[in-house]
């Protein structure tokens, strides 16, 4: 799809609205707007998409900001036991590149994980004793162990896992999505991000709003932030002083006036701004309603916990993922920060999973009783993983873990996947990958994919090349996938 | 034969002949080149369909074109196969097939006898003759000639020229970002002369608003920011960088010396301060400063970007592509993508940026001249230097009495002093019962948060530390020392007050600290997080945490300290029972290590000199913080090694390269030195074909909303062909002819009749035309983010004046940083005050990872990297700005005034005058009608609510005319928003 035509469906869509205006006048465009030509408010799919009949109608993409240490929550390495302290073999090294915090050190002694392990589910795939909840839900899920990805720091290899690409100016995936796939809702975004400040390690680390940012697709395709202080979307309340009456008096009278200007201008873009102003008006309105817990029963925040309680939290949010998705959002984005343990995985990684661990898996339960979670998929992960070698002072009970992008674990819920087991191997270290590599672009081609979208397809022409989510790279990986 | 006739109709009228350039060569480029291009490793068959020799050679018993004889030419014999095995593109490689107007194209072509021609934009332009017209009338200038030219062809009419008001708002804020005050289109209105109009551009390009108009896209494509864009995202400072830009634009700097001095002023024989500050233009990019980070990767990050950069700018060419292999459309190698890399490479910097000045920047950078500021600084580096070595000497001699200390000292036996509190306070109505032991106990009142705040004296003199003790007691929950559940408590805050003056705090210990206590937290409380020591699961047990000031207060005599403890974290988790105390020990923390540099670290006598030399260290940062700085571009002795990066990966080093310019494009002229100046000099070199034309075109962009070549980043072939060829390069030719003159050349569009023509459009011609590429119309589309708010500010009586400086922090919502950053003093929005409130947006702080949060909204883009062409979108988000942002709140309110004390005294002559300061027109009667009865209908509302008036006038810092009765000054401010948010308003038209 290349702008042009993005264009052209544009225009001819809002001159059909424009005309449309100029035909029946001021009085039928109140009721149109409130009803069927709203529509043409909400941006559609383009022309084509999706490509086939998709698995999942949403996505809820739990990122796990500074990446969880993979060998204290899915990938249990027993043998290391005997290793501890030892020094990582060079035949497992391999002479990989370190980053500039370890790169430094003299050794690089194995530290095991002190956290017990056990298989659940049908398929019996293993689960650290720091997330029993998300243990609870193995028959619904499948733990990917086998991710790997290109980037050795955290702002390039977050900025690789949303966009494709490690260099700012790429769209993220979510801005991909609403761009292909348009917006089911009249009253919301179609792409929304909430933000959560991790337990573990509260001052790391920062995000950017290129995570979230169209790139160069036009910038209505960028994620909206929901923030727990303040507006839940900014500007959205009106000043104070303004009541609802005025609000609407004042909005009578804009669109009024820019009818006037129409008709002398014919400029299809009036008709499009007057009906933003429209749709600005009801998000006054539906966002409110969606941000409100408090008509949540009680067995909601006994499923999800307390903290759902705190505004702002990690399981609050994962509540409001749960209300966007029952309200037609497409693209639901949560960070939650604090996962980045170099100095000392157990001090911080426990109050990690405890902000995480209930509340993820209260999710998915909660789609699944609502008859939701065929169709949404969730993903749940961070943006590389940890080293089995010790950064920092290693005793049984203390070791800190550097970042690795050579293997790493996610997992992925409802929506097209298979539930159950777990997917990939990697070695003794959880250094390198044995079985079923899956790269960045591997997974997001296949999220694509269940989203009814043939991921080279999706491309938009820009600087004279046809860019897409998977850069040149990508395979659908089938056998993650329900036949 | 339905086929033919479809193509034929397809051509541009009265182009008989199908044109390589613009028919043939796209369709190479779009469906061919990926496989048969420039990219020698992708190269399928050994075939190239960007050479014309390797396109019509014999192969064996077949050529692929054959001029004259398209059924025998091979390429058309493929393009029409319906074998899927040997049909191109191939289907199999997920190629596109051709369309049928394509292939009627191709055939024709060749029958013509495939003419070949060069890329159109990699030809020297040269200056083509004023193209007659039928209507000559019309003509103002040239450029009306080839505008006219082309509706003549396409068989359409130039629209009526606009009315006085509406041109003049239009040309005002095209040549200077802002609208035109009532008076000023008066006096045009007023002035007969046949140059009246030519005088109101001359005014506006001389005015001080025009390069703060025109600098905002230069920046837009510099990546100009003030934070350094990973990560953190810590601040840098390159404003003297931006200034340089504004009065480059204001003084009409020629655009030859324009791009030398930003791309190699430092190498200008005897460069000028000025010179080298306008180098900054290659520093502007971003460094990723996160620790860990690979020096060398990023350093080839950084010079790649400031090459693109150049190469966007300037040539208009997607280069980034050739990174990684050779480029698939146009003529540009790997090799030369690595040889132009060369150019950019010698900049005496450090990938992943080193030490930060006092400013936040980077080596190499400039210190502004402060003459004063630089005694100062060399002084205190003196002092410091003698005090330093002043204590190496003492602390040698401290060292002899370790070992005895490491042998003999006993925790147990350091002296604290309780101090009796006279008073202690609660915040939420919490009780307070001093004990036996000196420690207070809390009952009562049982709030989610509190701060209790203490006072007490003593006469202890070189105090060390502050003592916390926690203490349980029998009336608190379990036991315990807090009144949380179980008896818990976290103490989230610990603020100190000597005799009136907050004591700076330093280290912090405990002596129990359970995993998730943030002892930090305690002497560095954090907005985000209310979190601190707490002693759970021992909260039975008496506990306590140490608190060492910066400074040991030597003060004698008595004291008296108020205390503030913090009891944030919620759930009532409030202190119980507490006792603080005082100590002079050396060595106040619960554990000791037994090491020399302890030792001496915490004798008296050291501490002494110690905090002589905090002191003139925290002096000396700030003596060096005041003096501004700007990165610069310098060039090293020798250059450094570059070499072609296998996939452009930084460590995969191919084959040596040295600094050239692409081989498909004019050599380096003459005599000038293989490094950044030459290159500079070559991209203003009139046998350059790019330079020129890109630049012109981007002035065309600014002022009709889409350039003459519509992707004016890319004028490869991937490109899009400009709409008017010959006018593109006849404003080249002149502009180069003209020396270069960027006025000149703005003068020149503005003064068409092209340009003065009125925006209102038939659908007719919106059906034939959206996008206005034939110019039947005048331009008409939304303003940027930046004029947006300069023209709410202006005709609200806001805008400041103020020029130049430090980037100021608008109104923002609290929040926005805080909400994805560590915690750190830079990630606080601190709101400017006064003036800078309100001043041009040019000088708005940019943070690249969150950049102004209104001006996102409108399409600013996040500067993170070069942008040259900003889109333009309506989302009901504008419209939340718009009516509920505190800036246009405030706008509102100033504008009503404005229309209450200037506009007379009727309320239709108040609302004439604030609809005519934004759209400069009178109302019409209807017009006038809805505001007049919106305006009725919210006095009505405000006179019922006089507090929702006072709480709407009390938004935005600027002073409300008390004079005037709150409804009636809220009615009209409704008024006076309505018509900020009217599409005519943010709209040129």
């Amino acid at each position: 799809m290349n702008p042009m035509r993005e264009y052209i469906l544009g225009m001819t869509r809002r001159q059909l609205f424009g005309r449309t205006v100029n035909g029946v006048g001021t009085l039928a465009l109140a009721s149109l707007l409130d009803g069927a030509t709203s529509k043409s408010v909400a941006h559609p799919a383009l022309d084509g998409f999706p490509n086939f009949a998709p698995k999942a109608k949403r996505v809820i993409y739990l990122h796990q900001s500074g990446a969880p240490s993979q060998l204290d929550l899915f990938d249990p390495k027993p043998t290391l036991e005997d290793q501890f302290n030892k020094d990582l073999p060079d035949s497992i090294r391999q002479g990989q590149r370190l980053t500039g915090m370890t790169s430094g050190q003299k050794r690089f002694p194995v530290a095991p994980s002190k956290y017990k392990f056990a298989r659940h589910g049908p398929a019996g795939a293993w689960f650290s004793e720091l997330i029993p909840n998300i243990a609870s839900i193995a028959g619904d899920i499948t733990v990917i162990r086998s991710m790997y990805t290109e980037a050795i720091n955290h702002d390039p290899a977050i900025t690789f896992i949303q966009t494709g690409s490690q260099i700012a100016g790429r769209p993220c995936m979510g801005s991909w999505v609403s761009y292909g796939l348009g917006s089911e809702c009249q009253d919301l975004p179609a792409f929304v991000v909430m933000i959560s400040r991790g337990s573990g390690r509260p001052f790391d680390q920062p995000l950017y709003d290129r995570l979230w940012g169209n790139g160069f697709l036009p910038s209505k395709y960028q994620g909206v932030k929901f923030r727990s202080d303040g507006d839940p979307v900014l500007y959205l309340s009106n000043p104070a002083g303004v009541n609802d009456k005025v609000r609407r008096s004042m909005l009578d009278d804009i669109s009024k006036l820019n009818e006037i200007n129409l008709k002398e201008y014919g400029d299809p873009e009036i008709s499009a701004r007057i009906a933003q102003y429209e749709m600005a008006y009801r998000m006054q309105a539906s966002v409110p309603e969606l941000t409100d817990l408090s008509k949540e029963p009680e067995s909601t925040f006994a499923m999800y916990g307390e903290d759902a309680r705190r505004q702002g939290s990690y399981a609050a949010n994962c509540v409001l993922a749960r209300r966007m998705a029952e309200r037609g959002v497409r693209f639901i984005q949560l960070y939650h920060m604090g996962w980045d343990h170099h100095e000392s995985v157990p001090k911080q990684l426990p109050p990690q999973c405890k902000d995480t661990d209930q509340a993820s898996a209260a999710l998915i339960k909660d789609l699944k009783q609502r008859g939701m979670l065929d169709d949404t998929l969730v993903i749940w992960g961070g943006e590389f993983g940890r080293t089995v070698y010790c950064q920092g002072t290693l005793t049984r009970e203390s070791y800190g873990r550097d970042h690795h992008p050579r293997c790493y674990s996610m997992w992925v819920a409802g929506g097209g996947f298979k539930a159950g087991g777990s997917y990939g191997e990697t070695d003794d270290f959880s250094y390198n990958i044995t079985e079923n590599p899956l790269h960045v672009h591997d997974l997001n081609a296949t999220i694509m994919h269940c989203l009814g979208v043939e991921h080279t397809k999706l491309t938009y022409r820009y600087q004279g090349r046809d860019f897409r989510l998977t850069d040149v790279h990508g395979s659908v990986v089938k056998s993650i996938l329900r036949g | 034969m339905g086929r033919w006739f479809l193509f034929l109709l397809a051509l541009p009228l009265g182009a008989a002949t199908v044109e390589f350039s613009r028919d043939i060569r796209p369709i190479l480029s779009d469906k061919c080149f990926t496989c048969h291009g420039p990219d020698e490793t992708k190269r399928q068959a050994k075939l190239r369909l960007d050479v014309e020799a390797d396109a019509k050679a014999v192969r064996g018993k077949k050529t692929v074109v054959l001029p004259g004889k398209p059924e025998e030419s091979e390429i058309v014999k493929r393009i029409t196969s319906d074998n899927a095995a040997i049909r191109m593109p191939p289907a199999y490689a997920g190629g596109k097939k051709l369309t049928d107007r394509e292939v009627g194209l191709m055939r024709e072509w060749i029958a013509q006898g495939a003419k070949w021609q060069s890329h159109w934009a990699f030809v020297t332009p040269v200056r083509p003759a004023i193209p007659m017209v039928k209507n000559r009338a019309w003509i103002r200038n040239e450029i009306d000639a080839f505008v006219l030219a082309r509706l003549e062809r396409e068989g359409l009419k130039p629209s009526a020229q606009a009315d006085a008001a509406r041109l003049l708002r239009r040309l005002s804020l095209d040549l200077t970002g802002l609208p035109p005050t009532p008076a000023e289109v008066d006096a045009f209105l007023a002035d007969r002369s046949p140059a009246a109009y030519e005088k109101v551009v001359d005014r506006l390009l001389n005015s001080h608003g025009y390069g703060e108009h025109m600098a905002v896209p230069w920046l837009d494509a510099a990546r100009y920011a003030d934070t350094h864009g990973y990560q953190v995202d810590p601040n840098k400072e390159m404003w003297a960088w931006r200034d340089w830009v504004i009065n480059a634009f204001n003084k009409n700097k020629p655009f030859d010396e324009f791009t030398v001095e930003q791309l190699a002023g430092d190498l200008l024989p005897n460069a000028t301060l000025e010179q080298k500050i306008a180098t900054g233009f290659g520093r502007n990019h971003r460094v990723n400063t996160e620790a860990g980070s690979i020096n060398e990767e990023f350093h080839v990050e950084n010079v790649i970007d400031r090459m693109t950069t150049a190469g966007t700018t300037w040539l208009g060419l997607t280069v980034g592509c050739a990174r990684c292999h050779d480029h698939k459309y146009d003529p540009f190698t790997q090799r030369d993508f690595y040889s132009m890399y060369a150019f950019f490479n010698n900049v005496e910097e450090v990938g992943t940026g080193g030490a930060r000045d006092g400013r936040g920047n980077l080596k190499p950078y400039l210190k502004l001249p402060a003459p004063d500021v630089e005694k100062r600084l060399a002084a205190a580096d003196a002092e410091l230097k003698k005090v330093r070595d002043e204590l190496k000497e003492l602390d040698k001699k401290l060292e002899a009495g370790y070992e005895l200390w490491a042998a003999s000292f006993d925790a147990g036996a350091v002296k604290w002093h309780t101090l009796v509190p006279s008073n202690v306070a609660s915040e939420a109505g919490v009780s307070f019962a001093v004990q036996e032991d000196g420690s207070v106990l809390a009952s009562g009142a049982l709030p989610d948060k509190d701060i209790y705040t203490f006072t007490g004296e003593t006469d202890l003199t070189n105090i060390t530390a502050f003592r916390l003790e926690l203490l349980p007691d029998a009336t608190l929950p379990g036991g315990g020392s807090g009144r949380g559940k179980d008896g818990r408590a976290v103490v989230t805050m610990f603020e100190a007050k000597m005799d009136g003056k907050p004591v700076g705090l330093q280290t912090i210990t405990a002596d129990f600290a359970p995993e998730g206590a943030i002892l930090n937290n305690v002497v560095r409380p954090m907005k985000q997080l209310k979190n601190g020591w707490f002693v759970y699961p021992e909260q039975t047990k008496p506990h306590f945490l140490v608190i060492e000031p910066r400074k040991v207060l030597r003060q004698s005599g008595t004291k008296k300290f108020v205390i503030r403890l913090g009891n944030l974290y919620g759930d009532a988790e409030l202190i119980g029972r507490f006792r603080l105390s005082v100590s002079d020990t050396d060595f106040p923390e619960p554990k000791v290590t037994k090491s020399k540099r302890f030792y001496t670290s915490h004798l008296a006598e050291h501490r002494v000199i110690a905090d002589r030399i905090v002191d003139l260290d925290a002096k000396r940062r700030a003596i060096d913080a005041e003096q501004p700085s700007t990165m610069v571009m310098n060039e090293m002795s020798s250059p450094r090694d570059a070499f072609v990066l296998t996939r452009g990966e930084y460590d995969k080093h191919g084959a040596k390269v040295t600094a050239a310019v692409p081989s498909f494009l004019p050599s380096l002229p003459a005599g000038v030195p293989s490094n950044r100046l030459g290159l500079a000099k070559w991209l203003v070199d009139p046998s350059n074909p790019l330079t020129a034309r890109v630049a012109v075109n981007r002035f065309w962009q600014s002022i009709f909303g889409t350039g003459l070549v519509k992707t004016s980043e890319d004028f490869g072939s991937q490109g899009e062909r400009p709409s008017h060829p010959e006018l593109l390069d006849w404003l080249a030719k002149e502009f180069i002819h003209s020396g270069w003159d960027m006025k000149a050349v703005q003068k020149r569009i503005v003064m068409s009749a092209t340009y003065r023509q009125a925006s209102q459009a038939t659908p007719a011609l919106i059906e034939r035309d959206p996008e206005n590429r034939l110019l039947a119309r005048g331009p008409r589309f939304r303003l940027t983010a930046e004029e947006i708010r300069d023209q709410a500010l202006k005709v609200a009586g806001l805008l400041s004046s103020k020029e130049g400086g430090e980037a100021v922090k608008p109104y923002q919502p609290p929040g926005v940083w805080e909400q994805l950053s560590v915690v750190d003093d830079q990630v606080l929005y601190v709101r400017s005050k006064g003036e800078d409130l309100w001043r041009r947006s040019v000088y708005t702080f940019w943070k690249r990872t969150s950049p102004p949060t209104a001006f996102a909204t409108f399409d600013a883009p996040s500067r993170e990297y070069c942008v040259i062409r900003r889109s333009r979108s309506t989302t009901p988000l504008q419209a939340l700005v718009l009516l509920n942002d505190e800036t246009y709140v405030e706008a509102g309110r100033k504008l009503a005034e404005r229309m209450l004390k200037e506009g007379g005294k009727r309320p239709g002559d108040r609302i004439t005058y604030g609809f005519r300061l934004a759209t400069l027109r009178k109302p019409s009667a209807a017009e006038l009608t809805v505001l007049t009865a919106g305006l009725e209908r919210r006095m009505m509302e405000y006179q019922a609510n006089g507090k929702a008036a006072q709480e709407l006038l009390a938004q935005g810092e600027a002073p409300r005319d008390a004079s005037i009765p709150m409804p009636e000054l809220a009615a009209y401010a409704s008024v006076a928003q309505v018509i900020l948010n009217l599409d005519e308003v943010v709209t040129k038209q």
